[in-house]
């Protein structure tokens, strides 16, 4: 039986249960956001998992495991408990869905997604390997310096939430870099060339591309990802250009990573890179109809090969 | 094309100007989309999606996500900006 680890409003799940279905393949969903609801318990002997319907799933049933989304962070809050116990439950909640992913992976059946992959391929780690298979954009890390003057793009190296209300995201936009505060530290880099987003999603050596039908001039933003309701621009198929996606692949297995989203800027037919997404989401990219994407995904979260063997490492070249 | 490390740290650290950016003058705060004012369907084991939304609601890069739950008697805003 498949164990997928993640919350009550992500959708890819949704489908991905719906697959299961389809193919009379066993499933069992812990959506971490609705734990109260659940049962559990867990000694040397194994664990098991109680649903309100009465599924439950037994750690001996366990065919393979698909980390999701398990997190706290952006699900709804759980009900009942204080503020102070949110504080007191929610690192411990989070932990041993962690364990439960090291438990799965000392046994070949943690799958395709790498828990840790997000920060152990980090945002530098992406771009200094990337320049070996792809067009990239010059970049810099600093503080304590007044920046050269001139238009550049400013990133984030987190994802975490700025503003008192942990409400506001910083997102990637251009600037005068020499008005940045030498205060603080910064992620600059050269302003890519480029006019049109593309973005390919890496399921175990398999690519797939699509790019937006319409420019980042005819949008007027700087990075699509701006876009509130960025589903409604349209997304067409990309075909990619002859050698990249054996770039692709041989990029992504430079840094131990079976899966991942990867974005670009299109140049004519230069693809310049932007960054990965180790656990990045494609959803909208699919087809409604039958789901090709939820389907290569889940074919390899079955596949015994796709197993994370917990020793995955970035290899860099050295320049 | 940025300077090297060095070169870059060669230029003094000139005092903090009151037009200089700093991180929160970049901030922004997502439009808000409620997605769903339904309960878990536990039978299902899925979310329940309205038959006007799509999937790319809730998968969408730098959307945000509203929860209109009953839970802790109140409403729940969900960003899923820190996903992607």
């Amino acid at each position: 039986m498949l164990l997928l680890l993640s919350n009550s409003i992500d959708g890819t799940a949704d489908v991905l249960v719906e697959l299961c279905r389809e193919r009379g393949l066993g499933v069992f969903r812990f959506n971490i956001d609705l734990w109260t609801h659940y049962r559990f318990a867990w000694t040397a002997e194994g664990f098991v998992f109680h649903d309100p319907t009465g599924r439950s799933i037994a750690s001996e049933d366990v065919s393979a495991v698909l980390w999701r989304r398990p997190s706290l962070r952006d699900t709804p809050d759980w009900e009942g408990g204080s503020p102070a116990d949110r504080i007191a439950t929610e690192a411990e909640l989070q932990t041993i869905v962690r364990e439960i992913g090291d438990w799965a992976r000392a046994r070949g059946l943690l799958r395709l997604i790498e828990p840790s992959g997000p920060r152990r391929v980090g945002r530098l780690a992406q771009m200094r390997v990337a320049r070996a298979f792809f067009p990239t954009p010059d970049w810099a890390v600093g503080w304590g310096l007044r920046w050269p003057e001139g238009r550049r793009m400013v990133k984030r190296l987190s994802t975490e939430p700025v503003g008192e209300g942990r409400d506001a995201y910083i997102f990637v936009q251009s600037v005068d870099a020499e008005r940045l505060s030498p205060q603080w530290p910064w992620l600059v880099q050269e302003v890519a060339v480029g006019d049109r987003d593309a973005t390919v999603l890496y399921v175990q050596g398999r690519c797939f591309g699509f790019e937006m039908e319409r420019t980042r001039a005819d949008l007027g933003v700087e990075d699509w990802r701006i876009r509130n309701g960025a589903h409604d621009d349209p997304w067409r198929a990309w075909p990619l250009p002859d050698g990249l996606a054996d770039r692709i692949d041989a990029y992504m297995k430079r840094l131990g990573l079976k899966f991942g989203r990867l974005d670009f800027i299109l140049d004519g037919a230069t693809a310049i890179f932007l960054e990965v997404n180790p656990n990045g989401q494609f959803g909208w990219l699919d087809d409604p109809q039958d789901w090709p994407l939820h389907r290569a995904v889940l074919d390899a979260a079955l596949d015994p090969s796709s197993r994370i063997e917990g020793t995955q490492t970035t290899i860099e070249t050295i320049d | 094309m940025l300077l090297s490390a060095s070169v870059l740290l060669l230029s003094a650290a000139t005092p903090q100007v009151a037009t200089d950016i700093v991180p929160l003058d970049l901030g922004t705060r997502p439009h808000i989309v409620e997605l769903s004012r339904d309960p878990y369907d536990w039978s299902l084991q899925q979310g329940l999606r309205p038959s006007e939304m799509k999937l790319a609601d809730s998968t969408a890069n730098c959307n945000t996500a509203t929860m209109q739950t009953q839970r802790n008697s109140g409403t729940d805003q969900v960003h899923d900006c820190g996903f992607d």
